[in-house]
């Protein structure tokens, strides 16, 4: 069964990707990284993107308005002028936060390909 | 956001890591080990330990792990071990290891002195499963203390009138030393909590959940029972 590195190599096989990493939400520390990040630091695109991930799920007109605890939360997709940045929360059976994220270039992404693959690549990590 | 702001990491583990040595760094707080300057494994009696993590949520049986522990513990190959009795995938091995590892060194790295005794060549009986920029790890740390103190500042206290057998919130009782408020200090207040519910992630679970009062008067009513 892959590792982190085996799945973060995967991604880079994700059209259009430019940069993957695997990121631990409770701190936004990256525990992986391959290609670049953006601005060439994948250590500040790990934070600046714990922050987002962070600000969706305390917030309850995104996540039902239930006692939540952020396990119903699945992507969240941003997307810039020059690129698309995609972050899948990674399902556990124990109790830990982690997200794939997968920063892409606008003309060569599709994002809902990119979203179908880092989903499979989500699960893959976890796989028994 | 960039991370320049933060201070930049103090004591025994920059110099260690600048020297990129082997082995392992321990203090009453807890311990960190390195492997070529990086922290393959932190442990802190605060935080729940990978064993616990694996357990309590059914993951893994304790036998199971007592029977790793006994089969590949003198080699320190147990993380190995438990991948290769497909008991956990790789991937698994590497998020609970990482995770606790996570959460033990957001309680050693504040307590680390430079008395803390450094032992060369020292390993974990877990094995190098995988490990982590020690400065990246620091400045990691600090982010979620800093995210735990703005969440205490913006967290109104416990509303006992919506709850009429709660004990008044925000006096301490005389009995007690005002330090053991839930709210006083985040790190106590996170290892308390850790404790309580076994929890591996407290701070960023309170986080998940804010703003949820019923969860923070059920906390400090858990908190109450055990001092």
């Amino acid at each position: 069964m892959p590792g982190i590195d085996e799945v973060l190599a995967e991604a880079m096989g994700i059209p259009g990707v430019l940069g993957a990493s695997l990121v631990d939400a409770s701190s936004g520390l990256a525990l992986g990284t391959a290609g670049q990040g953006p601005q060439g630091d994948h250590e500040a695109a790990a934070a600046d993107t714990t922050e987002v991930v962070l600000a969706v799920t305390r917030n309850h007109s995104f996540t039902g308005g239930a006692a939540v605890d952020g396990s119903s939360l699945e992507d969240v997709i941003v997307t810039v002028g020059g690129g698309f940045h995609l972050m899948r929360m990674v399902r556990t059976e124990f109790d830990s936060q982690v997200y794939l994220y997968v920063w892409l270039d606008r003309e060569q992404g599709n994002l809902a390909v990119a979203r179908h693959r880092l989903r499979g690549l989500s699960e893959l990590l976890v796989l028994a | 956001m960039l991370s320049s702001g933060l201070p930049s990491q103090p004591g025994p583990l920059a110099r260690l890591a600048a020297e990129r040595v082997t082995g392992a760094l321990t203090d009453p707080g807890g311990s960190l080990y390195l492997v070529d300057g990086a922290v393959c494994f932190a442990e802190s009696p605060d935080a729940l330990s990978l064993e616990s993590l694996l357990v309590s949520c059914g993951r893994l049986s304790q036998r199971s792990w007592n029977l790793a522990l006994r089969e590949a513990g003198a080699d320190k190959r147990v993380g190995q071990y438990l991948v290769e009795q497909r008991w956990l995938g790789q991937g698994e091995l590497e998020l609970s290891h990482l995770a606790t590892l996570i959460n033990a060194a957001f309680f050693v790295l504040p307590l680390l002195s430079d008395s803390a005794r450094f032992v060369p060549g020292a390993t974990h009986w877990l094995g190098l499963v995988r490990a982590v920029d020690a400065g990246a790890l620091y400045r990691a740390i600090e982010r979620r203390r800093a995210r735990l103190d703005q969440l205490r500042a913006r967290t109104p206290p416990p509303a006992p009138l919506k709850c009429p057998d709660a004990r008044p919130a925000l006096v301490p009782l005389p009995h007690r030393r005002p330090g053991k408020a839930l709210h006083e200090n985040p790190a106590t207040a996170a290892r308390a909590r850790s404790k309580v519910l076994g929890h591996a992630f407290l701070p960023a679970h309170v986080e998940f959940t804010y703003p949820d009062t019923a969860l923070l008067i059920r906390l400090r009513r858990a908190l109450e029972a055990r001092l």
